[in-house]
């Protein structure tokens, strides 16, 4: 078997063997373009080590578990996670290990390299992605080379791989990975260049940096760019970046550092450079016969090619259209892992400025007296609260949403540095942050305790009486009520009456009082154990990636509630005017837009056209809120056939086995019909709703993963759980006896009690 | 999950590409499986399958008519726990009465017909299974059932 293979030996015909990437360096060498000293390790080692270690069954298990097709990103990136640990803690074996241990420490002995994937079906023209295989640079010494060989191998298996399967032609048994180990360029200057500027073709473009270009390849440094006519290679235009920073390696990693003033002063390219990139990126075209993108690095005088692959073709979303609302969200999902540098400044515009925002902005509009307002006042307080509310939900999208996956960089950062059995045991060093929902439900049980120690209270409540109820309980409720007046769900207020709420504490008064039973471990000292494994000069780093962590996991659920505030503040100018709406229209008025209210506010007399009108563009509440999805419409009768659910699988994202009749959540009277002991169904557990939590038996939830809100809670109150089960809320129905298994991930249901004995 | 539709099509295409399921008889005190040659009408609500008559499987469903078969797709690998598809099929068999064996024995042939010798032995039954219900394992754990409603079921 051929382990390793020279650039110089690799002929065209060995793309099975070596990757795309590999390839394209061996052209370049046989053409007497300068590319960094490396090796290929080929396809054949993957192979044998997955044959070898069993990781190929595993892979397979791992991919069979679900149909891809009906997983969320998050799922996906679940799987992409459990199979890189796969790959984190499955060694070499000796047989593969030694002889690459003496043939790389022969070739590289302790110089730095880059650790490359080199995937067989990636860089092919036409392909409409790119970077969905990991890189690494800056790795000094073998066993480190062998670490990160194992990195890039899991790679193949990445979640943007996963999204991308059927381009790639992803398949377990014939996917493999080569990968390339180079010599590190420390690059003084570096950067792209596209033959063919995506947006003229009759331009080329070239984008530089200073120090190494990873920086400009995941967006934290922004390059200089000029714009050349592809003919004559004059330049058209030069676009001077705010020059601050450049990325260099140092000590096993790379690291950013502030420029000197010259560097500042001037562009990473003088002239008779910029020429230089581009005439190597019209080479490049002509030898690989098409438009290329092109990597080059700086050094000295010599000018280097990193790699070359064709430009992606990938279709830009729509002017008006925002990356997450495209019928092709890949690209949206792949932008959602962010690199550390973003992430950081994302925390500090979120924390900063934008829940500070939106929280004013909610407590402003909660000023306005909306029965003070005459009609026309009303429409126009709809129309700005629609406006807000369609500004949030964009920022929502836009930055929280990407801030909020920044817990799983550090879960992949706390990885690969323990290398744990368990990858989500990472959870732990996040769990204790404050929520703002956990501070409500304090709240609640204060409420309920009251009632438990007061059977009058108790009998009043019962019997439906509100009035001569005890001082104490009435002035909590009022305070409790004014505190959360603002929670929704689904584009309903919760506490708009007020019988549900009592009903709930009712409830909840009925049961002993449940606390989270986690035995927290001492987040303090895992936190301070996390950050003294790495050296010294990076342990400020690891203090800032576990930050990130923590606040972004804290505001999975603080974003959600704020929202929530500015979408009651649209809701409640709505109900107005309904209010208003004279009755007898012969419609459900609670069925209507907030657009279709303000028009028979109005006018009455636009009703009978607008009807059976409901265009979800117009009903930012319902339609473009916070992320959820609708359950599928499934035909489950045929002539003499009944089809049923038997056996539902999930991710078991929360450990127990649990017993008890199921309650499915679709709307806010089933969350205050909660019983203690009911088993918790719905589509997602929303941070508004998580008080019925405490008195539930388990969670089954539709919306999948392992860092989703219910998955969370769950584990924070010791409950079984399972996210991810397809059809939930459309297959099992409120009453049905179920047995929750959260540790395989099985939801049982026995419609008819023929398997096993109820209660 | 699939819709019905889609569902029915899963067991046709497993029915269509297996020619073997395994066959649990049973008296009262033992239960007894044998792997047979299989055929299953169009409608999914009949199952043909020969035996002769000598059989211990013979006699035990001539004493106890509920029986169940096994149709799966694993290929003996470690992965088909996840990957492979198996259905338990419920139902009553009966030998086939001389009006429809005609039929049942084409049914059979069709899909079997290198067992012809066999089926035309005088000392075979051709055994016909009417199907009450479905348990199809899918995924390791994913279990759907589909039932048979018998009051509407053709009667035998």
């Amino acid at each position: 078997m051929t382990l390793l293979l020279n650039f110089a030996a690799i002929n065209p015909v060995d793309r099975h063997l070596v990757g795309g990437k590999a390839l394209a360096l061996a052209e370049l060498l046989r053409r007497g373009i300068l590319i960094p000293k490396g090796l290929c390790l080929t396809t054949a080692v993957y192979r044998d080590y997955v044959a070898i270690s069993g990781l190929a069954t595993r892979i397979s298990l791992e991919l069979g578990r679900q149909p891809l097709a009906e997983m969320r990103w998050e799922e996906i990136w679940d799987i992409a996670l459990r199979i890189r640990n796969l790959f984190l803690v499955t060694p070499l074996p000796e047989d593969l290990r030694q002889p690459l241990l003496t043939k790389l420490t022969e070739y590289f002995g302790d110089s730095p390299v880059a650790v490359r994937s080199s995937s067989p079906h990636e860089d092919q023209a036409g392909a409409s992605f790119a970077g969905l295989h990991d890189s690494y640079v800056n790795i000094r010494g073998v066993e480190a080379i062998l670490y990160h060989i194992r990195l890039v191998w899991a790679s193949l298996w990445s979640d943007g791989a996963l999204l991308y399967r059927h381009e790639l032609k992803l398949t377990r048994q014939n996917s493999a990975m080569a990968v390339i180990i180079q010599e590190l360029v420390a690059g003084e200057r570096s950067g792209v260049a596209f033959s063919v500027s995506p947006s003229n073709a009759e331009q080329g473009v070239v984008e530089a940096v200073y120090g190494l270009n990873q920086g400009l390849v995941d967006g934290t440094i922004s390059p200089d760019r000029w714009f050349l006519d592809r003919q004559s290679g004059t330049i058209l235009s030069h676009t001077a970046a705010e020059r601050g920073q450049a990325i260099h390696p140092e000590e096993g990693a790379v690291v950013i550092l502030p420029l000197s003033e010259a560097e500042k002063a001037a562009p990473p390219l003088a002239p008779a450079d910029l020429q230089r990139v581009f005439a190597l990126a019209m080479n490049l075209e002509r030898i690989f016969s098409g438009p290329q993108d092109v990597e080059w690095t700086i050094r000295g005088n010599s000018l280097y090619v990193l790699q070359s692959r064709p430009i992606t073709t990938g279709a830009a979303p729509q002017e008006d259209q925002h990356p997450w609302s495209a019928a092709d969200k890949r690209p949206w999902y792949l932008s959602l892992k962010r690199s550390f540098a973003n992430l950081t400044q994302l925390h500090q515009r979120i924390e900063n400025e934008l829940l500070p925002q939106m929280a004013a902005k909610a407590r402003q509009l909660a000023k306005t007296d909306l029965t003070s307002l005459a009609n026309q006042e009303l429409i126009a307080a709809i129309k700005e609260r629609l406006a807000v509310h369609h500004h949030w939900v964009d920022v929502y999208w836009r930055d929280f949403i990407p801030f909020a996956h920044g817990a799983r960089l550090f879960g992949q950062i706390y990885n690969d540095l323990h290398q744990p059995e368990n990858p989500y045991s990472f959870t732990d060093l996040l769990a204790d942050t404050e929520m703002t929902s956990l501070a409500r439900n304090r709240d609640l049980r204060r409420l309920a305790r009251m009632i438990r120690s007061d059977r009058q209270l108790r009998d009043q409540l019962s019997s439906g009486e509100t009035h001569r109820l005890n001082q104490e309980f009435s002035g909590g409720m009022e305070e409790f009520l004014q505190r959360y007046d603002d929670l929704t769900f689904k584009a309903v207020r919760f506490f708009g009456d007020r019988a549900g709420l009592i009903a709930l504490l009712l409830e909840m008064a009925g049961q002993e009082e449940t606390e989270p039973v986690l035995a927290k471990p001492d987040i303090h000292t895992l936190g301070e154990d996390f950050v003294s494994r790495f050296p010294k000069e990076r342990q400020d780093f690891a203090r800032k990636v576990l930050a990130i962590g923590r606040a972004s996991y804290q505001l999975r659920d603080n974003d959600n509630i704020v929202l929530a505030q500015i979408e009651a503040q649209l809701l409640k100018a709505v109900e107005e005017a309904r209010r208003r709406i004279v009755p007898g229209l012969g419609v459900d008025l609670n069925r209507l837009t907030p657009l279709q209210v303000m028009a028979i506010l109005a006018d009455p007399a636009s009703l009978p056209a607008m009807v059976n009108e409901r265009k979800t563009i117009d009903e930012p509440v319902e339609g473009q809120g916070r992320p959820g999805l609708t359950p599928p419409v499934l035909t489950t009768t045929d002539g003499d056939f009944v089809m049923r659910a038997r056996q539902l699988i999930g991710q078991p994202a929360g450990q127990g086995l649990a017993v008890g009749p199921a309650r499915v959540i679709l709307t806010v009277e089933d969350i205050f019909q909660f019983k203690a002991g009911e088993i918790l169904v719905c589509d997602s557990v929303d941070p508004n709703m998580t008080f019925v939590v405490p008195l539930a038996a388990a969670i089954v939830e539709r919306r999948g993963g392992m860092l989703v809100h219910g998955a969370i809670i769950a584990r924070e109150y010791g409950l079984p759980c399972i996210t991810g089960v397809t059809e939930a809320t459309s297959l099992i129905i409120t009453g049905d006896h179920l047995i929750v298994d959260g540790y395989l991930g099985i939801v049982s249901i026995d419609r008819g009690g023929e398997r096993f004995p109820s209660g | 999950m699939k819709d019905i539709g889609q569902f029915k099509q899963q067991l046709k295409s497993l029915f269509g590409e297996q020619y073997f399921a395994v066959l649990a008889t049973g008296t009262s005190d033992q239960i007894h499986t044998t792997l047979v040659a299989f055929a299953v009408t169009d409608d999914l609500k009949t199952f043909f399958l020969c035996t002769p008559r000598t059989t211990r499987k013979y006699a035990n469903l001539k004493k106890n008519p509920t029986v169940s078969l096994m149709v799966h797709n694993s290929s003996n690998q470690a992965t088909d726990v996840r990957q492979a598809i198996a259905v338990t099929v419920s139902g009553v068999a009966k030998e086939a009465p001389a009006e429809r064996l005609a039929t049942a024995r084409t049914v059979y042939l069709a899909r079997q017909p290198h067992m012809s010798d066999f089926a035309h032995s005088p000392n075979t039954a051709i055994i016909e299974v009417s199907v009450s219900r479905y348990d199809l394992v899918a995924h390791f754990q994913e279990v759907t059932i589909l039932d048979i409603h018998q009051d509407q079921r053709v009667s035998q």
